[in-house]
């Protein structure tokens, strides 16, 4: 299953009809205004962020699409949930913002060792078995601090 | 087809877009701008394939210096690629060329790296490639970086496998039969590398 694949099959189908057409669907997806579960009028996914892995999707923009779920943590508590739990299985950490992210930008998570987060102004892939640089992204660095920060508080619970 | 190794000697830095910038790319760009013909472009270089993969590797080098770059590219309505069809219009039905004519002044940011040459390996026709390569003067974005020399000679790799049986180029994981030691990422494996339809798991370099 490519790229894109993957993205429909666990993510898109339950927004967007799917006609064959892997980029056309994503786009559609990502670009298109989807039923709310508030009700009102559609609306396109302008914030939250996801996380599609093959068990189960979770996004925290409250869509009426079943077969998703539902999130309620920041997108760093989100994402390092994932990649926490992380077993070797395919990931796709997606942020999201007014402007729709491109199918370009989108990337799985394979290996700890380069994980990707997609967003509308592009692509953050960093290491996660290592301490960030100073030149390193936000992400990065904000994952790395909130790891840090539970494993101390683990530490604290236990003793 | 016999292995080679191809370097291209530089006159600045080389400004790119990411990606592995594989030499069957390069010799496509070659193709392309000869002959108009996309699927020969894709299809028809003088490298080996092995089912679709071009034995051919990603750009090697050693950087002096990497930095970033913002270049803003104006659609300008004279530009003969654009249809006029699609531009707005005076009442007089006359396409405005105002520079502000369309909403779209792209500022797009690059990397640049700062390097004496790049290097690749591949299995292929030296004869057609040489030939290929005298219509490639410059590598990346902008001409200031142009290729003062190719060479072209003897090679001791496939262009898939490297000295420690890493891989040389995004292969997909199921073809590949090197060593497994490399974080896999999606990447496009053949071309056009551009199209996010052909993005799948791959060892990379």
């Amino acid at each position: 299953m490519n790229t894109l694949e993957f993205f429909n099959h666990y993510f898109g189908r339950h927004l967007v009809a799917q006609t064959g057409n892997a980029v056309a669907d994503a786009t559609r997806a990502l670009s298109s205004g989807h039923k709310m579960a508030k009700g009102g009028a559609p609306q396109r996914i302008a914030s939250g962020w996801a996380v599609i892995a093959e068990d189960a999707s979770t996004i925290q923009f409250k869509l009426a699409a079943a077969g998703l779920r539902y999130g309620e943590q920041t997108r760093y508590d989100a994402w390092l949930d994932a990649l926490d739990g992380f077993t070797g299985k395919p990931l796709m950490l997606i942020e999201f913002d007014k402007k729709p992210v491109p199918v370009a930008n989108l990337f799985r998570t394979h290996d700890l060792r380069a994980v990707c987060v997609c967003s509308p102004g592009g692509v953050e892939l960093f290491d996660f078995t290592k301490e960030p640089t100073p030149e390193g992204g936000k992400t990065h660095k904000v994952l790395w601090k909130l790891k840090l920060l539970r494993e101390q508080n683990a530490f604290k619970s236990n003793t | 087809m016999d292995k080679l190794r191809i370097t291209a000697a530089l006159s600045g830095p080389l400004i790119t877009g990411g990606g592995y910038l594989t030499f069957d790319a390069l010799l496509a760009a070659a193709v392309y701008s000869l002959t108009q013909d996309i699927d020969q472009a894709h299809n028809g270089l003088p490298i080996k394939q092995i089912d679709s993969l071009y034995c051919a590797s990603a750009a090697i080098f050693e950087p002096l210096a990497t930095g970033r770059m913002a270049i803003v590219q104006s659609m300008r309505p004279d530009d003969v690629w654009l249809d006029h069809q699609w531009l707005k219009k005076n009442k007089q039905g006359a396409v405005h060329t105002k520079f502000s004519n369309l909403n779209d002044n792209i500022m797009n940011s690059y990397k640049t790296i700062a390097a004496t040459s790049l290097t690749w390996y591949c299995e292929g026709d030296a004869d057609q490639i040489r030939a290929l390569l005298e219509h490639l003067p410059m590598i990346g974005k902008k001409r200031v970086c142009s290729v003062t020399r190719w060479d072209i000679e003897e090679g001791d790799l496939d262009g898939l496998h490297g000295f420690a049986d890493e891989p040389l180029r995004p292969v997909p994981v199921e073809m590949w039969d090197g060593g497994r030691a490399s974080p896999i990422v999606d990447a496009a494996w053949r071309p056009a590398y551009w199209d996010a339809a052909g993005r799948t798991a791959c060892f990379v370099p």
